[in-house]
């Protein structure tokens, strides 16, 4: 093939295109072409031909399964395999999420093979309360589950098999005690930690900041990720460490560039980092996992799913000479945009949410949480929940999407967008390593304030309507549409709940519960830099052992490491 | 009589520990203070008491409270018992995420307004300046 010959082709095609455009529209119609430009501000022309992608060597887009991975993990995407529809779920007390759980997985729910137990935990539990905590009235078995103990876990676990179930909390500040207390109930049914399946979160600092709420300083938080990381490598090898949350990036108005970015250089911080603590980077990479936001810009959002991964490829391979291929390959998993979802016609959102998981499969996700349509009015009903599963199985079965791996490879506007987005991407890395790194521009409130300007153009362009949103600013319509709402009784979720840990704390050895936590104490005050990581996970899990709860154990960080908040 | 307009007007605004979300706060806060309010910001909670505390030292005219939990029953009712125990009687109002079957309820209860989902940040601005008018 002679290259030059081709694009002076090209290049006369290009030109009869602008002289067709120019009379067409200019002259004919004086209609000027608008400046138009992705989310994350990458500006677009009109039409992408071969010569914009001209420069791009085909070993950066290769075939699926081949580094880096553009084109996806596996030599087949979904026509071995379908994407897992893990729903995140969760309310009142264990046993009614235990009846969502079945629900969901009789609608069709599922990992891949197994049952999938994604379980968010209650706001008191989230922010480290028990629900008898004074601070926790009013808000125990609210956008989620009341947990606390090894009792709550088991009537959400019990009779499943927790080798091959996958179980996740989706915890904050409390990651530490939750996984000590899950390792404790699964230990207490015969499980050793290296048999279990699932994840932590283990992402407190985007939590922090995004949601603005208590955590200890950023150097400490980190530190206890760390420890988390350790425990997990050297004794949970099928658990997902670490989950990097560009979730809630997205949700504060993060473009995709600044999502990848923060999550890239998240990953990169803790790599080195756990080095210090004496692991191989090649124990550390092939467990992390993510959750990554989907909007609404369908094409830059389908390259940064492509351009992550081989971003990712590039940096574990190139920077930390990783050697394992699973370390190389980048998994993903995404949750569909709350901050995309409206009240007003709320039954536009199963068509923004069919989107976005298009948009999802065609960027290759393994993993899907689709939010429910009801999102922006309450807590899902059990019809929304159920009618977000819906919308994977109908992109799956009735598309034919599926039936070919990366349907979008070779698109010139999609390489040459995936190429231009790892660009930007790149930017916002080197210019975090440049302050510092993530931890440190966290400390500084540089990311704060990256976000915070976001999230004010955000709110001007939806005013001033140049950012549109169908039924908000453009065909309002005054009239309510009402849809399946989502009840329960929450005063008698509450009571029932304090009674139940209530309980709990009186069954136990007082004098054991005691020294349990000052045990923790001792460990967490020894534990001064990431050297020294290694002390902190055995003592929770005896105090896991002694019945301490979540709450109790995030108590004591919180007496060592003191309270902080982003704003 | 004749309604008496204050010249300035004092609002706090405030949401619960446990609430994720402060992005339409923000938003209501910044919109508040270029229409000229005094706005006093007290970013988060944990008792009913701090906000009762505030709401005396700052001598405010009216409270905003954000709540996209789900949770802004209690926290509607949990306030306003905190105010009368101290014998204060100020206005509040909601933003955030409020189902519709809730407004009659939040009504009853006495809360001068409610702004769900998709409300924009100057219409609180303007509703806290006409509810001043009838002060």
């Amino acid at each position: 093939m002679d290259k030059g010959k081709d694009l002076d082709r090209v290049r006369q095609m290009e030109m009869q295109w602008e002289k067709n455009f120019t009379e067409k529209y200019e002259r004919k119609h004086g209609f000027k072409m608008p400046e138009s430009q992705t989310d994350s501000g990458i500006s677009l022309k009109p039409v992408y031909t071969p010569s914009d992608v001209a420069d791009i060597d085909y070993g950066e887009i290769e075939m699926p399964g081949s580094y880096p991975y553009t084109r996806g993990l596996y030599p087949l995407t979904y026509q071995y395999q379908p994407w897992m529809t893990q729903q995140i779920h969760g309310y009142a007390r264990a046993e009614e999420t235990r009846k969502r759980t079945e629900k969901l997985t009789k609608a069709g729910m599922k990992g891949f093979g197994g049952a999938v137990l994604f379980i968010v935990p209650d706001l008191a539990a989230n922010y480290g309360y028990d629900p008898d905590d004074i601070v926790a009235r009013g808000m125990v078995g609210i956008s989620g589950v009341s947990v606390s103990t090894e009792e709550d876990i088991g009537i959400i676990c019990d009779g499943y098999d927790l080798s091959k179930t996958r179980v996740g909390f989706s915890t904050k500040i409390t990651c530490l005690p939750m996984l000590a207390t899950y390792i404790v109930y699964a230990e207490r049914h015969g499980y050793k930690p290296h048999q279990l399946n699932g994840q932590s979160q283990n992402r407190r600092k985007i939590a922090w900041l995004g949601q603005n709420t208590r955590d200890h300083p950023p150097k400490d938080q980190l530190k206890l990720q760390l420890e988390l990381i350790k425990y997990c490598v050297e004794n949970m090898p099928r658990w997902n460490h670490t989950n990097l949350c560009g979730y809630v990036a997205g949700e504060n108005c993060a473009s995709p560039a600044q999502e990848m970015a923060f999550m890239l250089s998240e990953a990169i911080e803790l790599v080195e980092c756990g080095v210090q603590t004496g692991l191989d980077p090649d124990d550390i990479v092939p467990r992390f996992s993510a959750q990554m936001h989907m909007g609404m810009d369908f094409f830059e959002e389908i390259c940064k799913l492509r351009a992550f991964r081989r971003m990712w490829a590039k940096i574990m391979k190139e920077r930390f000479d990783c050697k394992k291929a699973a370390s190389h390959q980048f998994r993903i998993h995404i949750h569909t945009g709350g901050i995309n979802l409206t009240a007003q016609q709320p039954l536009n959102n199963i068509t923004r949410a069919s989107l976005q998981v298009l948009a999802s499969v065609l960027g290759g996700t393994q993993s899907l949480h689709t939010s429910s349509y009801d999102e922006a009015i309450s807590l899902p009903s059990e019809d929304a929940a159920e009618t977000a599963l819906r919308v994977n199985q109908i992109v799956l079965h009735e598309t034919g999407v599926p039936k070919v791996s990366d349907p979008l490879g070779g698109s010139y506007y999609v390489e040459w967008l995936t190429k231009r987005l790892e660009e930007e991407a790149r930017k916002v890395v080197d210019e975090i390593e440049s302050r510092g790194g993530y931890t440190k521009c966290m400390e500084t409130g540089w990311l704060w304030n990256l976000l915070d300007q976001r999230i004010k153009g955000w709110r001007q362009e939806v005013d001033e309507g140049t950012r549109v949103i169908v039924g908000v600013n453009k065909y309002r319509q005054e009239e309510t549409v009402e849809v399946p709402e989502f009840t329960m009784d929450q005063g008698e979720v509450e009571r029932l709940a304090i009674e139940r840990i209530k309980k709990w704390k009186e069954s136990r050895n007082q004098g054991e519960v005691k020294n349990a936590l000052k045990e923790i104490e001792k460990a967490a005050r020894e534990f001064e830099s990431v050297e020294q990581t290694g002390g902190l996970m055995p003592v929770l899990i005896d105090a896991a052992r002694a019945k301490c709860t979540v709450g109790e154990m995030t108590e004591v960080f919180f007496q060592v490491y003191g309270c902080v908040f982003p704003y | 009589m004749e309604a008496v307009k204050k010249e300035k007007i004092r609002a706090l605004f405030t949401r619960h520990l446990m609430e994720g979300h402060d992005m339409g706060l923000r938003a209501v806060v910044s919109s508040c203070r270029e229409s000229g309010i005094e706005v006093v910001y007290y970013p988060r909670f944990q008792a009913f008491d701090e906000v009762v505390k505030v709401a005396e030292e700052e001598d405010v005219d009216i409270i905003g409270l954000s709540s996209s939990s789900g949770a802004h029953i209690n926290l509607v009712e949990g306030l306003i018992a905190s105010l009368k125990e101290k014998g204060m009687d100020i206005p509040i109002i909601i933003g955030g995420i409020i189902p519709n079957k809730d407004i009659p309820r939040l009504r009853k209860i006495g809360i001068k307004g409610i702004f769900g989902p998709g409300s924009i940040p100057g219409e609180v601005a303007g509703f806290i300046r006409d509810l001043n008018v009838t002060i």
